[in-house]
């Protein structure tokens, strides 16, 4: 399954670079190169049935989508920390996650084929 | 100026690079990141002037670490920055002494920036006032407070070195001008308090109907006139030393509220309920005789045991023989020092002078006769007649008291042997008496001699 939604959303991001394109895209490279350790641990801590696992990753994941990603994603990450800090780790979350996944490999590629 | 250095420890690495890009913008900043708590705790040794701390961090939380920070150096300002907004967190870390709690949004770089700033001058300003203590306890260092040679000033050391090594009260005796606040000052500020406030107050400066809520305070509406809450000088000298000044001179209703303050360590503003806690060191000092005063009925005898302490009794400077002349260098010194001259030699004429002179008002007065004698000699010397003595006050001080011939001849003997640190024969050289007469007279306990 593939998305033709642009997924990312850089003005938060700009305003925080203040302007200093350089550090703007180490942001987005240090983004890359460590979501996808992330994502993998949540498939991990369902795996163990480890909600802490989970939750911490998502949590670990918030700040940068926050300020990167567009409200969807956002909103994905906020759900699964929340339902896993009550131990939560039901087929709804599960869905979550999967389409966190999802949309993280897209908003990857997606801002490597950005101009 | 050195750097002011920021610890931030932060796993994300993503929002770590964010701080420290924020943080960095400042060229005054030296920011370190780490990526757990425990390198954190591992580099406390280079002593950051600041920590911003994540909450969840891979080997503990935020508040393992705040504590293990604030157990190494409780002064080091440590800001908990956390994803999570959860109220009882926040309240938790800031009774555990955070200096706050950032949720991470967009708001956080503007109030962490804020926030680095304001701990960034009230660091500036406690370094500057730990400098001054520093340097004022330099200042107070016992070889610059006293100057003499003399045993009874020899005595006077070793007796103010053991006063500041423990919290003993100490009460100080002496005549006007013997340096009683500056033994005071010299205890407190070579001890372990030395950085914690000297309050020093005059119990005969202050009148009588203020004195009571001067020392401790009073609330708001607690008499007319009484607009506001104030903290009395014994709270103001909590953690620290207070200094009672002619203590004999407090009468005798506040000294048994003083003595209940002494015994409970705790007070009561006038006008108040709420106890205070204290943790003060007292010192007193008289220039009259404190026994005598029990015997008086003037000075309440319970109060008088709690504070005697560790007795510390300032001899006069005519007893101090030839630290007369150490004293009198050291005071032209210091004032040539301070006003760029050259500094005058003293003639032996002079000399002479100051040590048959018999200083009532002790080494106030000499200091204050060395600076006119500095002003008033040519330059190079300070001659006999540059010295302006009181040329009565010698002869009023011997027969002001009416006293048996026995009795004077006691009072003369036993300043010529403190003068001489108590050497009998020089002591009979110097009058042209028998030494026998002496030691007949220390046989009847007519004299007292050092053990």
């Amino acid at each position: 399954m593939e998305t033709q939604e642009k997924l990312y959303d850089l003005s938060k991001l700009e305003k925080l670079c203040e302007g200093d394109k350089k550090f703007m895209d180490k942001m987005i490279q240090i983004f890359i190169r460590d979501t996808p350790s992330q994502i993998e641990k949540i498939k991990t801590g369902f795996e163990l049935k480890d909600a802490e696992m989970v939750r911490f990753a998502a949590h670990r994941l918030k700040p940068a989508m926050q300020n990167i990603c567009s409200k969807i994603m956002i909103d994905e990450v906020i759900f699964l920390e929340k339902e896993t800090e009550n131990g939560n780790l039901n087929e709804q979350v599960f869905e979550v996650s999967k389409r966190l996944e999802i949309h993280s490999n897209e908003i990857i590629k997606q801002l490597l084929q950005r101009d | 100026m050195e750097n002011f250095k920021i610890f931030v420890v932060e796993d994300d690495a993503w929002y770590g690079e964010l701080l420290e890009y924020h943080l960095s913008m400042n060229p005054d900043y030296a920011v370190q990141k780490f990526l757990n708590g425990k390198d954190c705790i591992g580099h406390l040794t280079e002593s950051p002037d600041l920590i911003t701390l994540d909450y969840s961090l891979p080997d503990g939380n935020g508040l393992d670490f705040l504590k293990k920070i604030k157990q190494y150096d409780p002064d080091i300002p440590v800001i908990i920055i956390s994803g999570q907004d959860n109220i009882n967190t926040a309240v938790d870390l800031l009774r555990h002494g955070a200096y706050d709690y950032l949720i991470k949004d967009e708001n956080t770089k503007d109030r962490l920036w804020n926030m680095v700033m304001r701990i960034k001058e009230n660091t500036s300003l406690k370094k500057q006032v730990d400098v001054l203590k520093d340097e004022l306890g330099k200042k107070y260092d016992f070889s610059k407070t006293i100057i003499g040679n003399s045993l009874a000033i020899r005595k006077i050391f070793s007796m103010m070195e053991k006063a500041s090594q423990t919290n003993i009260n100490v009460s100080i005796t002496g005549e006007t001008g013997t340096g009683k606040e500056l033994v005071a000052k010299a205890i407190h500020y070579n001890g372990e308090r030395k950085k914690k406030p000297f309050v020093a107050v005059n119990m005969a400066a202050i009148p009588k109907d203020l004195i009571e809520s001067e020392l401790f305070g009073h609330e708001r509406g607690s008499f007319t006139g009484s607009t506001g809450r104030k903290i009395g000088l014994f709270e103001q000298a909590n953690g620290g030393t207070i200094f009672l000044d002619e203590i004999a001179e407090l009468d005798l209703n506040l000294q048994s509220k003083l003595l209940r303050v002494l015994q409970e360590r705790e007070l009561t503003r006038v006008g108040g309920e709420e106890k205070v806690k204290l943790d003060v060191r007292v010192i007193v000092a008289t220039h009259k005789n404190l026994k005598e005063e029990v015997a008086l009925k003037n000075f309440r005898e319970d109060l008088y045991y709690r504070v005697i302490g560790l007795p510390i009794e300032l001899p006069a400077l005519r007893e101090r023989g030839s630290d007369v002349l150490l004293l009198a260098k050291y005071f032209v010194e210091d004032f040539c020092k301070s006003n760029n001259l050259s500094i005058p030699s003293i003639h032996a004429d002079t000399q002479e002078k100051l040590l048959g002179y018999h200083f009532p008002g002790n080494v106030r007065e000499l200091k204050a006769l060395m600076d006119v004698a500095t002003v008033m000699c040519n330059g190079k010397e300070i001659t006999a007649d540059d010295v302006n003595l009181s040329a009565t006050a010698k002869q009023q001080n011997l027969i002001s008291e009416e006293k048996t011939l026995r009795a004077y001849t006691q009072d003369i003997i036993q300043h010529f042997l403190r003068k001489y640190d108590h050497n009998v024969v020089r002591v009979a050289d110097k009058l042209d008496i028998g030494k026998s007469t002496i030691y007949k007279m220390i046989q009847n306990k007519e004299l007292e001699m050092p053990n």
